[in-house]
């Protein structure tokens, strides 16, 4: 440090050199603080996205096994009705049957046979029904076609289910293993990449269960929570804070809502049942109630930091405008507010998140259930992507487990798009004054 | 550049005291902006150097720089030779800290802390530890709210907070808050702009009582403030300064036509 | 103005979210409906899944609600909003059945269709057991015999039960008491190896309570680990904790046969073979109960019970057996197959091809909710006229000289739009709530007395099911003439208050648009009209938070007088004992209960002390150094970042606490020579703390921020450090926002849930000690209102009690914290 003369005022006080190397050895802890919180805070976020990430991206691909399959008309139609409408029921598990039959012909013990069907996947007969469906002509020929693996399979070929094992500790057994080698050796069998799980519904086939179903009801109750919460809770925060006489009442109106962000989520559900559906019978497991439940959970929050967002406004700002002759309304909506802008983002956006990641109250309102179908709107039946994440964990299939994880991978994208246009829209507002 | 360091040369007065700062070939620039451009300026000791000059003209920023202030904006680069007592402030080994202790600043608007008065003089002394306990701290709290003339005003009242005093109170505040510091230095940019000829007028006394022990540098827009108050004046105009020195001399007889201009209304 | 307009547009949105949620209520349900038991969730979601693939009905909506709940639901009454079906791991119970038969819903059918075999696991990597239940039940009792009287469990080791067994820590994890699993462990196993000691089999004839207390209650001293219904945690807890074992359903085990190995018991292991045949002790039987009455209605209900009780489903090698299911022998399969059958047989005969809803007699029409859009589209449409309307009046008023004008247009605009859409609105919304009540008054005097005095259930399963005949859920001729009568009323009175609303609506539209429009004049100050009713809007909004208040106290009021009644107010919150350790089934007496809330509100505070003691130090100082020292590029990237944290679904938490943090602290605690428990409080309360971590920081770096850069530049002008300026300062300036902001923080951990489940466990210690397990009051809520019991048990009635307790005792906080916050603030404003 430069030698500088010490001043007047300075000699003979303890502000020394030991003084002032304390003052910025304080300031440096500090900063490394600040630095740690830091860290921990993100390094926690990483470990916890990246054990994530490594159990669930296995989830994007699927192990498929190629089959030459007879499309046999004596099969699809027996009774050569020509009739699509029967072939809609027609045994197309038998095509799989026969052509395994015909790829492995020593294979006839019933108990063999089902083994040797338990590679491919259960759902397969819907895939060449389907097939068939779309394209009649398929009927009489033979086609090589691939087809989903079972699960147990598809976890073997992953390598999340071990070989080197008892074959009594294995769901799967010797038998299956040399068919599946001897598929692998003629190149029959790959890993490609598992569009299904983007664009179907929940199955409690693991290989068929997909997440669209969960995106679409998320995105219906998020929105109508938004929808909800975000206006009522602006609405209330601005009244309390700029118009509300500072009285009994308003003190009330605080306290409760300070109290209302401590009520356990589940008992939001508690209320939402009461309210929505056995009032005003609205249909159960519908995003419209779960939205509504969850804007209840939401308002809270969103109240909170809105009202000490506004109240961070300096008065000069409020000031200025009432003296050009601003209503005290125009003062709000075109100064305060803007101003208070980013803290209400901020507010809204933890509030939404949390919103996104509930699941305790929508059981109460039956979006904890098993729903296989896409939701074509808000009032039908739907589930989220938390209860999806919550489902898969409780299953018992193995596979289910990196689908559990591949879920909230999801999730966070969601999450991330949310938090992403909230960034933008902070930047957009955000100044210091 | 070359009149003007003749100017300072030649307009010493005879009973000049020794210089106390000096700028040297200051440039400051924000981002692509160039705020200030070769400014060489000595700022001399127990005088009030007062600053004059259109807005925008660098002033402030010129202010800023002598206290370092200027690091807490984000993109402003400063270059040039800055000297307290003959050692460069920019040095990179020195402690800003220290610096600003010894030179205090006074703002444009009145910026007590959400703090009582009492804890607003104290802060300074405290975060030094100028008080060894709370009887100095007393003592050196009620000596610069005296010096600052706010003590009769303020003696009943220390524990009320800093922002329920009037602007001018407020304004006094902050002087008996940056004086209880024992600053060299005071930096004062533009104090009396938000406050009444009442409360402008008690300041303009303060300070020309304290520059018998402080060196004083003030901000002003105000042709009448710094004829009365200052010794020596500079004259700024876009990021130059255009005419330094005694400050009745340059108020009677400009050197520069754009000094003479500037204070005769003519523009600025 | 663009917010002015926003807000009005809002305005108009929130209606129309309301009205589609109105219209929706009405409409009538093409899928079966199916809630209840967690354990049958997955087998009948497998049936579920393969009948909406393979038939051509919907596939059916299958809600995990627990037993009693599901149960609670399916008995609440007949018609569309009720479930069709509903999956039990346990019987349905005599005063369930009344219940049931209360409401309407006298005529179930049972469906018992299969076992579910529970097992006693470790990992593979420890060596296996061969327990006796005697063995089980000396390790697992809370009370177990020595010297000819009962003592506390004093076995902390398998060694000390005998010598045969390994020598480690006696650890079990398994279900909670709310769980139909622990329920049929304890009848099975527990009761099987109490039953082996003469002393206490004697009791069992002289004294049966006591002789259930004993058999039934398991050890409370963390030897027996209760752990959530998630048995994949179970699973994987073992594999990371070579000395415990655990207790859950076979199908896990079946799952996981790699990792785990069951328990011989007896000498007798948990195949799919011993099971079935019964040679292995510990099974259940699985039920689903289906309403007769929306046989033929809800379309397909027959046709699933019918797949279900396919061989190919159920049968020895059928789909569910394969997935760990253990069928019923033969001759039962045949008799349920039977009754499956007559189910089908009970549909109406009117009943068209499957999947066809039943048509409603002629003449008999609901009004459908489209109908309800349409008059709120109309609304919306005329105030949009009247905006433009009233905006080009007003200019032509003064000719286009807007100066001359009191308001700017767009307010005359407004004023007419208000006048034209918010008395109809106010029509529309008093008719939404007004009209179901006035058409039921009528109904209900338009039927015979007689009608009225015989109802099972009262009047209003009369009016349900009245509701259900007009929306064609019930075939009239199925229920009464006198019924479908009323039906046909209720529908005509329906339409004729729609046409009613309709008239009213549109009238008050165009004279309020007319009026509007008449009043217009450059004199007129619509400005501060408009602006009157959007301030009391604003106020109304206000409002709305205390209506949820009130709305959550009476949703918990009623069943909470109802437990207090089964449970004294002061052993409630004073007791210092919760096991709720009650009989779940009918035939079960005695066995013990406590319901002391003190060990759960003081897990509750140990839990969030944790928490926040991480949360606050590392959010706030975060939130300092993004505001106060990073670059303002990292503050843009780390803060969303951080937000992220909030919103990761906190069953992934709850799986991070308890598979990674937990034997983290557990490992090093055993280096340092500490016990900790597997489930620790500490374990829990760290991830907890971390998750909070975003509403901490950001919330803290925005008020932060918002403190005025003149303050900043006071304090360093004086010489003061970035750190002198942030503590002394800044942080003061911004106390209040912060303060706030770790409120918010302090209420989610009290709300929290799944992490408590998962890495704390659910025994109620009442402990200091972060080491050992608590649980929190939201946990047992949660796990009270999903467990197996009935729903009226003071069990599940405990949930509702503790959550009003808890609701005043944060309401309370509050008040406190309030008066803290303004104190402090009225010294430095």
């Amino acid at each position: 440090m430069t030698e500088f003369a010490e001043s007047r005022g300075h000699v003979g006080t303890n502000d020394g050199a030991a003084r002032r190397a304390r003052r910025h050895a304080a300031e440096r802890r500090f900063r490394l603080y600040g630095i740690l919180a830091i860290v921990v805070a993100v390094s926690f976020l990483v470990l916890l996205l990246g054990s994530i990430a490594v159990q669930g991206y296995t989830a994007f691909t699927a192990t498929q096994i190629r089959l030459d399959v007879t499309f046999e008309p004596e099969v699809i139609d027996p009774e050569g009705t020509g009739d699509p409408e029967l072939w809609a029921g027609a045994d197309y598990g038998a095509l799989i049957r026969h052509s395994l039959g015909a790829r492995f012909p020593g294979v006839r013990e019933p108990e063999e046979v089902r083994a040797l069907m338990a590679l491919i996947s259960s759902g397969a007969r819907f895939d060449l029904r389907d097939m068939v469906l779309d394209d009649p002509g398929l009927i009489g020929t033979t086609r090589s076609v691939w087809l989903p693996a079972a699960a147990d399979i598809d976890m073997l070929v992953k390598g999340i289910t071990p070989r080197d094992v008892p074959e009594d500790a294995r769901r799967v057994k010797d038998n299956q293993i040399a068919w599946l080698d001897a598929l692998v050796a003629e190149g029959a069998v790959k890993r490609a990449l598992h569009l299904r799980f983007f664009t179907a519904g929940d199955s409690r086939t693991p290989e068929r269960a997909g997440i669209w179903g969960a995106i679409v009801g998320s995105f219906y109750t998020m929105m109508v929570t938004l929808a909800l919460a975000f206006p009522i809770g602006v609405l209330t925060a601005v009244y309390l804070e700029e118009f509300a006489p500072k009285n009994r009442w308003t003190d009330l109106v605080e306290i409760n809502i300070n109290n209302l962000a401590a009520v356990p989520s589940i008992v939001f559900g508690l209320l939402g049942l009461a309210v929505f559906l056995n009032v005003y019978h609205l249909p159960r497991s519908a995003p419209v109630v779960g939205g509504m439940t969850l804007a209840l959970m939401t308002l809270p929050t969103i109240i909170i930091a809105t009202r000490s967002a506004l109240a961070a406004v300096p008065p000069s700002l409020r000031e200025a405008a009432l003296a050009i002759g601003a209503s005290p309304l125009q003062v709000v909506m075109h100064h305060t507010l803007p101003a208070a802008m980013p803290g209400v983002l901020t507010g809204t956006i933890i509030g939404m998140a949390r919103a996104l990641g509930e699941t305790a109250p929508l059981l109460m309102i039956g979006m904890v259930a098993f729903i296989a179908d896409i939701p074509g709107g808000p009032s039908d039946p739907a589930t989220v992507l938390p209860v999806q994440v919550f489902l898969w964990a409780g299953s018992p299939e193995r596979a289910f487990a990196e689908k559990t994880a591949a879920a909230t991978l999801v999730l966070l994208v969601f999450l991330i798009a949310m938090n992403g246009l909230a960034v933008y829209l902070r930047k957009k507002f955000e100044k210091r004054w | 550049m070359e009149a003007q360091t003749a100017l300072i040369g030649h307009n010493r007065p005879a009973d000049a005291t020794p210089v106390k700062m000096a700028t040297r070939d200051l440039d400051v620039s924000y981002g692509a902006i160039q705020a200030l451009a070769g400014v060489e300026l000595d700022i001399r000791e127990n005088e009030v150097t007062a600053l004059i000059g259109p807005s925008g003209c660098g002033k402030t920023t010129f202010l800023r720089c002598l206290n370092r202030m200027n690091d807490t904006i984000e993109g402003c680069v400063v270059s040039g030779l800055v000297t307290l007592d003959g050692h460069d402030i920019y040095d990179r080994s020195l402690d800003v800290v220290q610096l600003r202790a010894r030179i205090g600043m006074v703002f444009q608007k009145p910026n007590p802390f959400p703090k009582s008065i009492y804890d607003n003089a104290a802060y300074g002394p405290r975060i030094h530890g100028l008080a060894a306990n709370r009887d100095e701290l007393d003592e050196i709290v009620v000596t610069s709210l005296e010096k600052a003339g706010l003590w009769k005003e303020v003696r009943d009242r220390m524990g009320e907070p800093g922002t329920s005093l009037s602007g001018g109170q407020q304004q006094r505040l902050c002087i008996a808050r940056a004086i209880a510091v024992s600053p060299e230095v005071i930096l004062m940019d533009e104090p009396c702009s938000a406050l009444d000829p009442i409360a402008t007028a008690r300041i303009e006394e303060l300070i020309d009582e304290l520059r018998e022990n402080y060196t004083i540098v003030i901000v002003t827009h105000n042709m009448q403030q710094a004829a009365r108050v200052s010794q020596r004046t500079a004259f700024f105009h876009l990021g130059q300064v255009v005419e330094m020195g005694d400050t009745v001399e340059l108020f009677t007889n400009p050197q520069d036509e754009r000094t003479q201009g500037y204070i005769t209304g003519r523009f600025g | 103005m663009v917010i002015d307009k926003g807000a009005l547009l809002i305005g108009k949105f929130l209606a129309i979210v309301a009205v589609v949620a109105f219209a929706a209520a009405a409409e009538a349900r093409e899928e079966i409906r199916i809630a209840g038991s967690s354990t049958v969730f997955p087998f009948a979601t497998m049936v579920a899944d393969e009948f909406g693939q393979t038939t051509g009905f919907k596939t059916p909506v299958v809600e995990s609600t627990g037993t009693g709940g599901g149960i609670k639901l399916f008995c609440a009454g007949v018609g569309a909003a009720y479930p069709d079906i509903v999956n039990a791991s346990r019987r349905i119970k005599e005063s369930e059945r009344a219940a049931c038969a209360e409401n309407g819903v006298a005529a179930i059918t049972e469906i018992k269709f299969g076992f579910d075999g529970i097992v006693i696991a470790n990992a593979r990597s420890a060596p296996r057991f061969d327990l006796t239940l005697r063995q089980l039940f000396l390790a697992l009792a809370k009370r177990v015999p020595r010297d000819g009287e009962l003592v506390a469990n004093p076995y902390r080791r398998w060694r000390e039960i005998d010598p045969a067994l390994p020598d480690t820590k006696i650890e079990v994890m398994g279900p909670p008491p709310t769980s139909g699993t622990r329920d049929a462990f304890v009848e099975r196993a527990m009761e099987g190896g109490c039953g082996t000691f003469p002393e206490i089999a004697a009791l069992k004839h002289a004294d049966k309570p006591a002789y259930q207390a004993v058999c039934h209650t398991i050890r409370e001293d963390g030897a027996y680990i209760e752990t959530g219904e998630n048995d994949n945690l179970v699973v994987q807890k073992l594999g990371a904790n070579p000395n415990a074992l655990g207790i859950f359903g076979f199908s896990f085990l079946n799952e996981n046969a790699d990792r785990l190995q069951g328990s011989l018991i007896g000498g007798v292991e948990p195949s799919f073979e011993n099971i079935a045949a019964g040679i292995y002790p510990i099974s259940r039987s699985l039920y689903f109960y289906v309403k007769n009455a929306h046989v033929g209605i809800i379309p397909g209900i027959a046709d699933y019970v019918r797949a279900f009780t396919d061989e190919r489903t159920w049968g020895p090698s059928g789909y569910l057996a394969n997935r760990g299911l253990i069928p019923l022998p033969e001759d039962e399969r045949r008799a349920a197959r039977a009754a499956a059958l007559r189910l089908a047989a009970l549909q109406p005969a009117a009943m068209g091809a499957r999947g066809e809803p039943p048509v409603p007699a002629p003449g008999v029409r609901a009004i459908s909710g489209s109908s309800l859009l349409l008059v709120a589209a109309v609304l919306v449409i005329l105030s949009a006229i009247g905006y433009a309307m009233g905006r080009r009046r007003a200019l032509a008023a003064v000719a286009g000289a807007v100066g001359k004008l009191h308001s700017l247009p767009g307010h005359y605009g407004y004023y007419v739009a208000i006048w034209c859409g918010l008395p109809g609105f106010a029509a529309f919304v008093l008719w939404l709530v007004l009209e179901p009540r006035i058409i039921e008054a009528l109904v209900l005097a338009g039927l015979p007395e007689a009608i009225i005095d015989q109802s099972v259930g009262g009047v209003d399963v009369l009016l349900d099911n009245i509701k259900s005949i007009a929306r064609g859920e019930i075939p009239g001729r199925a229920v009464s003439p006198a019924l479908e009568a009323a039906a046909e009323r209720y529908n005509r009175l329906d339409r004729i208050g729609f046409a009613g609303l309709a008239a009213t609506v549109l009238a008050l539209a165009t004279g309020g648009l007319a009026y509007g429009q008449r009043a217009i004049g450059p004199a007129l100050r619509a400005r501060n009209r408009v602006e009157a009713v959007l301030r009391s809007a604003l106020a109304a909004s206000s409002v709305l938070s205390i209506l949820i208040t009130v709305g959550i106290v009476l949703s918990l009021l009623f069943e909470t007088i109802r437990f207090f009644d089964l449970v004294s107010l002061t052993e409630f919150l004073f007791g210092l004992d919760w096991s709720p350790q009650t009989a779940i089934r009918a035939d079960q007496v005695g066995s013990s209960g406590a319901f002391g809330a003190v060990p759960l509100f003081a897990g509750t505070l140990l839990i969030t002390l944790i928490a926040m003691s991480v949360a606050v130090p590392v959010g706030l100082f975060s939130a300092i150094y993004m505001s106060e020292y990073a670059a303002p590029g990292l503050r843009a990237a780390l803060k969303p970042a951080l937000e992220i944290l909030a919103g990761i679904p906190t069953v992934v938490f709850g799986l991070f606490a308890a598979l990674t943090v937990a034997p983290i602290f557990r490992d090093a605690g055993q280096i340092l020579g500490l016990d900790v428990a597997s489930e620790s409080a500490l374990a829990a309360g760290v991830v907890m703390g971390l998750m909070i971590i975003p509403f901490v920081s950001s919330l803290s770096d925005d008020v932060i921020n918002a403190v005025p850069q003149s303050l900043r530049d006071g304090s360093y002008a004086l010489g003061a450090t970035k750190s002198e300026t942030i503590r002394r300062i800044i942080l003061p300036a911004a106390l209040p926002g912060i303060v706030g902001a770790v409120l918010l923080a302090i209420s989610r951990a009290i709300g929290e849930t799944m992490i408590v489940v998962m890495a704390a466990g659910l025994a109620a210690n009442l402990t200091a000690n972060p080491l050992e397990a608590v649980t929190t009051v939201t946990v047992q809520i949660v796990t009270l209102l999903v467990g197996d019991q009935e729903f009226t048990s003071a069990k599940t009635l405990a949930a509702f009690a503790l959550g009003l307790v808890l609701f005043l005792m944060t309401l309370m906080l509050n008040v406190v914290a309030l008066g803290v916050v303004r104190k402090y603030r009225e010294r430095y404003d």
